[in-house]
């Protein structure tokens, strides 16, 4: 496969075995700078685990994945990524870090010794906060953050190395609805200001609405295209048999 | 006697250094060991260096040696079968602690005089430090210092999410490996001075202790090794004062600041509640 320059994320023929499971079978697409796309499908569709060769995580079982044109296995720049995982912040709620010290972890490669140490002055972690509306919780522990305002401080952190790409892992799992749209128009916001976006969810309301382009996964690309394709009842078929059933609202043609 | 006029003795002065290196050395590793959830680890390998030593005593080889050696390569695997996931999560370390030991108590049954040598180790003594195991520690304190500087950041993000840690470009397996064996290292040069039931107590109890101040990563870190500053001094008086064990001394008066601190917390609690 070529690599040309804009081209963020390529896929070519990748497989991936859980032992005798087959969990992802002859993928292949390609993801270009400053689009905004959605992977979708069902439990068990191999969405996490796509994720996961991509990111460098797992090693796929057949194919090859190039990011920014390098290899992942070869891949050193991590700084241009951004992710923000499943279930944000899974550890104890006890743990001692304040919002701070967790956004600043987002910068590994800071630039002097005394700032990998540091607390102020090293990385802009308060433009970025802002930025992210966490500002004011710059002091708090992480553990004292509601699901929503902890979402924000891990999607700061990933941008606090400016990335070039944000992968968000089921981003809106256990928020609220009021929550969950401030979060897709700041995601907007974000992907308008330039940045690559690839948002993994099981949500086709959310995906059909926000997104550019949706890869349908179900162990193979069922469809990569726009994201109207989910309206169709072939598509839905192949994503999860023929237990979706497509409803339209008039007053607002939701899914 | 005053408390100035101990210091006269050159053992004394040996102990009390040794004692604030190992003060500062125990809760900076402790520290990360608790939160990633492996607060056992510190026993674990205090047991296996206890095997370690009896084995030294049995083949006659330099005791320090003996021990560093299986507690370095404990450590190895314990990071290595916990990654594999062959064995669960902190069963792994329950393995080693009670293998360890029994084979310890095996040796201590093949070879005469092994156990006097060995129960010493049990306990461990401040007042028999030499002046090599003073360097020792030294050496160690300004390692894992260097270490912690360099690492400070990749540390921390392993120990708040180490798939996170993988994203960022991180070698995971690399900087957890070299870790534990730096834990490794801080549980031998302790092992004489706290002894193999103690040392565990030192390296997480001050850290528990600055945790329920509840303040972020650096400020926790510090505060640890204020605590255990504070313990080892104290202890190592009372010690001397009523002639007792110094780690027992060191670890009740750690134990004391951890309930003087929850119950403060607790009544702190309980004020604002009924002020709200």
């Amino acid at each position: 496969m070529s690599s040309t320059v804009n081209l963020v994320i390529e896929c070519q023929g990748v497989g991936f075995h859980y032992g005798k499971n087959r969990a992802l079978q002859d993928i292949s697409f390609a993801i270009s700078e400053g689009e905004y796309v959605g992977i979708v499908g069902g439990n068990g569709s191999g969405k996490t685990t796509l994720l996961k060769i991509i990111l460098g995580l797992l090693s796929p079982s057949q194919g090859e994945v190039r990011i920014f044109g390098q290899k992942v296995s070869e891949f050193k720049d991590w700084d241009k990524i951004g992710y923000v995982p499943q279930n944000v912040f899974r550890g104890d709620l006890g743990f001692p870090a304040t919002v701070r010290e967790v956004i600043e972890s987002g910068h590994l490669q800071a630039s002097t010794f005394w700032c990998r140490f540091g607390t102020q002055g090293c990385v802009d972690v308060l433009v970025v906060a802002k930025r992210c509306g966490v500002d004011h919780l710059l002091k708090k522990r992480i553990g004292e953050l509601s699901g929503g305002e902890r979402q924000r401080v891990f999607i700061a952190r990933a941008l606090v190395s400016a990335p070039r790409l944000l992968i968000l892992d089921e981003p809106t799992a256990g928020i609220d609805s009021e929550t969950e749209e401030q979060f897709y128009a700041f995601i907007n916001e974000l992907h308008l200001s330039g940045l690559t976006v690839v948002l993994v969810s099981h949500d086709l309301e959310a995906v059909r609405r926000e997104v550019g382009m949706v890869l349908c996964l179900n162990r193979r690309l069922v469809c990569h295209g726009k994201p109207e394709s989910l309206e169709q009842k072939e598509v839905l078929e192949a994503l999860y048999g023929n237990k979706k059933n497509i409803l339209h609202h008039e007053h607002n043609d939701h899914v | 006697m005053s408390i100035f006029s101990l210091f006269q003795f050159d053992f004394i002065v040996r102990a009390f250094e040794a004692g604030l290196l190992l003060g500062i050395l125990a809760p900076l590793v402790g520290m990360f060991l608790v939160v990633r959830h492996y607060s056992l680890l510190a026993d674990a390998l205090a047991h296996v260096s206890l095997l370690g030593v009896a084995l030294a005593l049995f083949f006659k080889i330099p005791i320090f040696i003996g021990a560093l050696f299986t507690s370095v390569m404990a450590a190895i695997s314990i990071e290595r079968l916990r990654r594999d996931r062959r064995v669960l999560g902190e069963s792994v370390i329950a393995l080693f602690l009670s293998s360890s030991l029994a084979l310890s108590i095996v040796i201590i049954n093949l070879k005469d005089g092994v156990n006097v040598n060995l129960i010493s180790y049990l306990f461990g003594s401040l007042t028999t430090v030499a002046e090599r195991d003073v360097f020792i520690l030294a050496g160690l304190v300004t390692v894992t210092l260097s270490f912690l500087l360099f690492y400070y950041r990749e540390l921390f993000l392993l120990s708040l999410d180490e798939e996170l840690a993988k994203v960022s470009g991180i070698r995971v397996e690399r900087l957890s490996t070299l870790f534990m064996v730096l834990a490794a290292c801080t549980v031998t040069a302790s092992l004489q001075m706290v002894g193999v039931l103690l040392i565990g107590a030192l390296m997480v109890v001050p850290v528990l202790t600055a945790m329920q101040f509840r303040l972020g990563f650096r400020t926790t870190l510090l505060l640890s090794v204020v605590f255990s500053l504070l313990s080892v001094v104290s202890g190592f008086f009372l010690a001397y004062f009523f002639d007792v064990a110094s780690g027992g001394a060191i670890v009740i008066v750690a134990v004391i600041f951890f309930l003087l601190v929850n119950v403060l917390d607790r009544l702190k609690t309980i004020f604002f509640l009924r002020r709200a």
